[in-house]
């Protein structure tokens, strides 16, 4: 570590800094703008006749900046984004300065800051992976400004005392071995230890405590998530959503024939949850649902519903998931469900009758079911991609008028239809929503008002609703927050904004329907969409989790609606075979792990880690369990293992690449330097050998010495060797300084030594 | 480490001072450890509690590993650094003779007796509150009074079970007694949050001589020219011309030494012996009181001192030194092995006292050079005698001596 090479590591770190800020702010300008600023300003206050800004330029400059950071900040700009530009313009006003330790201090400061302010803007990938580069270069750079400091305090005295006692100054200071290696160790130390430490912190700290009580929302950036299933929609936050690659199962379908259905261009809808209350900015099940109660689930035997297949068509579905967490979770189907059997072994199962949502207590890892349904007619035609404007057009089909009502459900009681009021269905009444509603509605000639329209219209109304939606909203999985205090399905609404994904175009449907008296409720599952040929079935990933709506058209007769635009919904579901693509899925699934494990951390994810079990998920069991010591010991140990290995794999790959590189310049340098000496050195091969068998003989040649010289030094312990290594480096000398290449009888001469040198016995 | 004239050592057994060659014979002991936060610290602890904050408020994931981060560089910073200046050990040794307007090398050998880390990035300086003094009475001082370049020494890495040697250069800022007791090794490493402190204490106390002042060259042969030479035979054999007395014969003498008439007469082979010379005897009076000027003061010392150098540069010349008013009188001795003892009571001489004026009547008939910060205060200078003054730079500086 070199401390005059300080200003160097800076510039880079500077720069890199800037890089971290624009991929986290998407600010390419800025980087184009600042890079060759910072490049310039380095080269001019540096080197033998430095030339920088006077300090009152400097100071003039760093208060417009702020003057213009400050303006920033109230205006429309992020405060974390105005800050990070004003971080930046001051630190290209440092290159601009003639520069002493302090300022030194100050940019790697500023930098520090910078990363900081990057990390409140984006939790992207890319963002993660420049702050992997970022942190072990400012701990170098942080670790080479100490001895820049303590060289210069050593250096200032020296040549103080030297001056006023009127003698040259020494050479150079008696300071101490080289401490390159032994520092290499302090750096690995420092990322093992560091890293396990910051992963330790990271993992304890409770989260969901205190959110923005301190300084509101404005310092928080979007969260993210990941694609998946949940049974709770959670609206408001924002954020990119990583596409996650990962498979959840496999499902075939057979018809009532026995032959396999499905195509790549069919898409199949398989319903999970069904979220009915919104409260809190999330849809999630309704409270007054009720289950089947847990009833046992025999491995092999069907588990009825109670009915018939009635007058549509029979649709059996294998599924295979491929881990399952060992919890309740819910089981998918192609609506409607008859019967269901477990190919494992699986505890209880729980029903509920109302929505048709089925979950199980089902084994951990893989577990395979099958589940008979019911279709209105033989194929599912609304989803296939080629005709999403006919299908949205069939308003009569009758096909699409489906029964959710499980037979043993119907029996024992009709199902509570909301009553139809003029100031719409559950907590959607008068507001921006209704407004919007009631507009869109109008111009197509609907009557919004409830109690006037029609029932049989409700179906029309929703239609129009869904197609207003595909045609005025666009898709997006890069979202930014709603903002404070605003709902989140008014905001997405609101004219300016109107940009979200799925989950938005699902709520914002089921809210403007249930505004002008249309009941509608938002579904969660996945979109089968990936048609293997070859194991004629579905690859169902993350990135397949969706929600829609369900639309009652009529009493107890709920149709399937989804107003996410068709064309986004393809080109987001369906694989596609390229290459591009193949990497592509790769880097999500890569940015996937990042969000779920690091940006999507949360409470729930922590308590499982440390052990305890979770019980904010309504699906799986509310009671704590008691913490296992053992099992909170044995998940942090295995946490910090695996983090210090990956921390300990990624340094030395760091290294080992970076080493590779430098190796390769030098001979790159070489080998423009001389071209010719290079092309006869490639024949010296023999060299490399030399020196390895002399230091597998505990006679290592130190750097310094040449070879002759060295055969010299170990002729008083070993002769024979020693007369071979000095032919051997006769030769050398001739490739290296005659500058020509060996004649034949040189080279079997030479062949004949080597090959005797590694016949010598070892000692 | 300076030798020093009777009369300073009688004075300081009275102070109840050690000597200063035992004490610089003890090594440093370790007198204590201790880490300071300092700004850095403060600042780095306010950031963290602030990125804490922000995560918390935020639930961001990333700031909290930031947190994570921050919380993990403090403790490395406080582990690793610790842990590396725990086995920290140095002495001191003062390589040259002080002097003002010298550099004065001081070296610290540093050992680590640690086995694993080693240490990083160290910086030895003496510590500021007791540094030493250049005042006679023994007063201590800060370090910026007593040095004008204080030393600070550097080591990038000292290796676990190794040691290396450091080395600092100082410069003292006046003459006297240079009192030396602690120094501290310090580091910052690796992220400069906490500063880990060692601090020794090794007590040493060496005599910083007076400045050299360029006086010209030519003064004993100006001095020779006025007829003051006084040149005496010694009661020694050497290689004069004077004869001495005659002795037996020993193999090895010159056959051109042989007193044939006086071997012929005592039947034994007798060689003639030649009396040594006896050096020139020059007194150098010091003529300053407390109430001369302080600058000049210092500076008609530093003249007297640079004449005792120039002294010391020739072969022919004994030394001595006068100073009425202080009451020193050092007869002259071989100006070689005189000097050293001469520039110790200079280094010494504490002009702020005064005696009642004893008579110098030893310089007369000598070689004298008087030196006064001004006019001489009094008519105690022979006549002949060579007067210098520290107010007038043509009577002694170097650049007058070609218009002279």
């Amino acid at each position: 570590m070199n401390p005059r090479r300080l200003p160097v590591t800076v510039c880079r770190l500077v720069l890199l800094g800037i890089v971290l800020y624009c991929a986290a702010d998407e600010q390419w300008g800025m980087l184009v703008l600042a890079g060759p600023l910072v490049l310039i300003g380095w080269r001019m206050t540096s080197g033998p006749r430095p030339r920088g800004l006077p300090g009152w330029a400097v100071a003039l400059l760093v208060l417009a900046f702020l003057a213009n950071a400050a303006r920033s900040a109230m205006g429309d700009m992020a405060v974390a984004s105005a800050f990070c530009q004003f971080i930046i313009f001051v630190l290209i006003v440092k290159f601009f300065e003639k520069r002493e330790a302090r300022d030194y201090a100050q940019m790697l400061m500023l930098s520090a800051f910078l990363c900081i302010g990057a990390l409140l803007l984006s939790p992207r990938l890319l963002v993660g992976v420049l702050l992997a580069a970022f942190l072990p270069m400012l701990v170098y750079a942080v670790m080479q400004f100490q001895f820049f400091v303590a060289e210069g305090a050593w250096r200032a005295s020296h040549d103080k005392a030297h001056q006023l006692g009127g003698a040259k100054a020494a050479v150079a200071p008696r300071s101490g071995d080289r401490p390159g290696p032994r520092l290499a160790g302090v750096f690995a130390l420092i990322f093992i230890v560091g890293g396990a430490s910051a992963s330790l912190v990271f993992v304890i700290v409770p989260r969901g405590v205190g959110q923005e009580v301190l300084f509101g929302r404005w310092m928080g950036y979007p969260s993210g998530a990941v694609t998946g299933f949940t049974d709770r929609v959670r609206l408001g936050e924002g954020g990119m959503i990583s596409q996650s690659s990962a498979v959840v199962f496999d499902v075939a379908m057979y018809d009532a024939e026995n032959k396999p259905v499905g195509s790549p261009n069919q898409m199949y809808y398989l319903r999970g949850a069904v979220l009915e209350d919104y409260r809190d900015q999330q849809w999630q099940r309704a409270a007054r649902a009720r289950s089947s109660g847990r009833q046992p689930l025999i491995e092999g035997r069907p588990y009825r519903f109670g009915g018939q297949i009635e007058r549509g068509q029979p649709l059996l579905q294998v599924y295979t998931m491929r881990s399952s967490p060992g919890d309740w979770i819910y089981l998918f189907s192609v609506w409607k469900p008859v019967s269901i059997r477990s190919m494992v072994r699986a505890a209880n199962i729980e029903v509920e009758p109302q929505t048709g949502t089925i979950r199980v207590e089902a084994p951990s890892g893989r577990f395979k079911y099958e589940v008979q349904s019911e279709l209105p007619g033989f194929a599912y035609p609304r989803a296939t991609p080629e005709r999403p404007a006919e299908a949205s057009q069939d308003d009569d089909d009758p096909d699409w008028l489906v029964r959710t009502r499980m037979p043993d459900a119907e029996a024992e009681e009709e199902p509570v239809r909301p009553r139809r009021t003029r100031r719409g269905i559950r907590g959607f009444g008068e507001g921006p929503i209704a407004d919007l509603a009631r507009v869109v509605l109008a111009e197509d000639a609907i009557e919004p008002d409830p109690l006037v329209r029609p029932i049989d219209q409700d179906a029309r109304a929703a239609r129009i609703i869904e197609r207003w939606l595909r045609e005025n909203c666009s898709y997006t999985l890069d979202l930014q927050r709603s903002a404070p205090g605003e709902d989140p399905i008014e905001w997405f609404l609101r004219p300016e904004n109107r940009s979200g994904h799925c989950e938005y175009f699902a709520s914002a449907m089921t809210a403007m329907c249930r505004s002008v008296g249309v009941n509608a409720r938002v579904v969660a599952g996945y979109l089968a969409a990936e048609w293997s040929a070859q194991t004629m079935s579905y690859t169902v990933r993350e990135s397949n989790a969706h929600a829609w709506v369900e639309v009652e058209v009529a009493p107890g007769v709920w149709r399937t609606f989804d107003p996410t635009p068709p064309g986004d919904l393809v080109g987001i579901h369906q694989a596609r075979p390229g290459l591009f693509d193949r990497i592509s899925r790769f880097f999500d699934s890569i940015e996937y792990l990042w969000i779920s494990s690091i940006v999507g951390f949360d409470e729930e994810t922590r308590l499982r880690l440390m052990g305890a079990q979770p019980g904010e998920r309504q699906f799986r069991s509310r009671e704590f369990r008691p913490v296992d010591g053992r099992r909170v010991l044995t998940g942090l140990v295995q946490s910090l293992m695996i983090g210090a290995a990956a921390f300990a794999a990624a340094f030395f790959a760091g290294r080992a690449g970076l080493a590779a590189w430098r190796r390769y310049r030098a001979r790159k340098r070489f080998e423009a330097a001389d071209p010719a000496l290079a092309r006869l050195l490639r024949q010296a091969g023999f060299y490399g050998q030399l020196l390895e068998e002399l230091d597998r003989r505990g006679h290592g040649k130190p750097s310094w010495r040449p070879p002759a010289l060295h055969a010299e030094a170990i002729e008083a312990t070993d002769r024979s060797l020693a007369e071979c290594v000095r032919r051997i480096a006769a030769m050398y000398y001739i490739i290296r300084f005659d500058r020509r290449p060996l004649t034949a009888g040189e080279q079997a001469r030479l062949d004949d030594d080597v090959a005797t040198l590694r016949a010598m016995p070892r000692r | 480490m300076g030798k020093r004239s009777g009369r300073v050592a009688h004075d300081e057994r009275q102070k109840g001072r050690r000597a200063p060659r035992a004490m610089q014979e003890h090594g440093a002991q370790r007198t204590g450890r201790r880490q300071q936060f300092g700004f850095i610290g403060w600042f780095y602890l306010g950031t963290t509690v602030i990125i804490a904050l922000g995560a918390v408020n935020a639930q961001n994931n990333l700031l909290f590993f930031a947190f994570g981060a921050a919380i993990a560089g403090l403790l490395l910073s406080g582990v690793i650094g610790g842990t590396a200046i725990l086995g920290v050990r140095a002495d001191r040794v003062i390589v040259d003779q002080p002097a003002v307007g010298s550099v004065l090398r001081v070296q610290y050998r540093v050992r680590h007796t640690g086995r694993m880390l080693g240490a990083f990035c160290l910086t030895i300086h003496e510590t500021p509150e007791r540094a030493g003094t250049s005042e006679p009475t023994g007063r201590r001082g800060r370090a910026e009074e007593v040095f004008a370049a204080a030393p600070v020494a550097w080591v990038a890495h000292v290796p676990p079970g190794g040691g290396v040697v450091a080395e600092a250069s100082a410069a003292p800022a006046k003459r006297g007694m240079l009192l030396l007791d602690r120094f501290v090794v310090q580091s910052r490493f690796p992220f400069g949050v906490i500063r880990k402190i060692v601090q020794f204490s090794q007590p040493a106390q060496f005599v910083v001589h007076p400045a050299s002042a360029p006086i010209r060259r030519d003064l004993f042969t100006r001095l020779s020219r006025s007829g003051v030479t006084g040149v005496q035979t010694a009661a020694l054999t050497g290689g004069g011309d004077e004869y001495y007395g005659v002795r037996e014969y020993v193999a090895g003498d010159s056959m051109r030494d042989i007193a044939w008439r006086a071997s012929a007469r005592s039947s034994q082979l007798l060689v003639r012996e030649r009396a040594a010379p006896r050096p020139r005897r020059v007194w150098v009076v010091l003529d300053v009181r407390p109430e001369d000027d302080e600058a000049l003061r210092e500076q008609a010392i530093s003249i007297a001192a640079s004449v005792v150098r120039l002294a010391a540069e020739r072969d022919d010349l004994a030394v001595g030194l006068a100073a009425p008013a202080q009451g020193v009188i050092a007869a002259p001795r071989p100006a070689r092995t005189a000097v050293r003892p001469l520039l110790d009571l200079l280094a010494l001489l504490d002009v702020g006292r005064t005696v009642d004026d004893r008579g110098i009547g030893a310089v007369h008939g000598h070689a004298v050079i008087g030196v006064s910060a001004g006019a001489f205060h009094s008519d105690i200078l022979p006549q002949g005698a060579m007067r210098l003054s520290a107010a007038r730079p043509e009577t002694w500086q170097a650049q007058a001596e070609a218009s002279s």
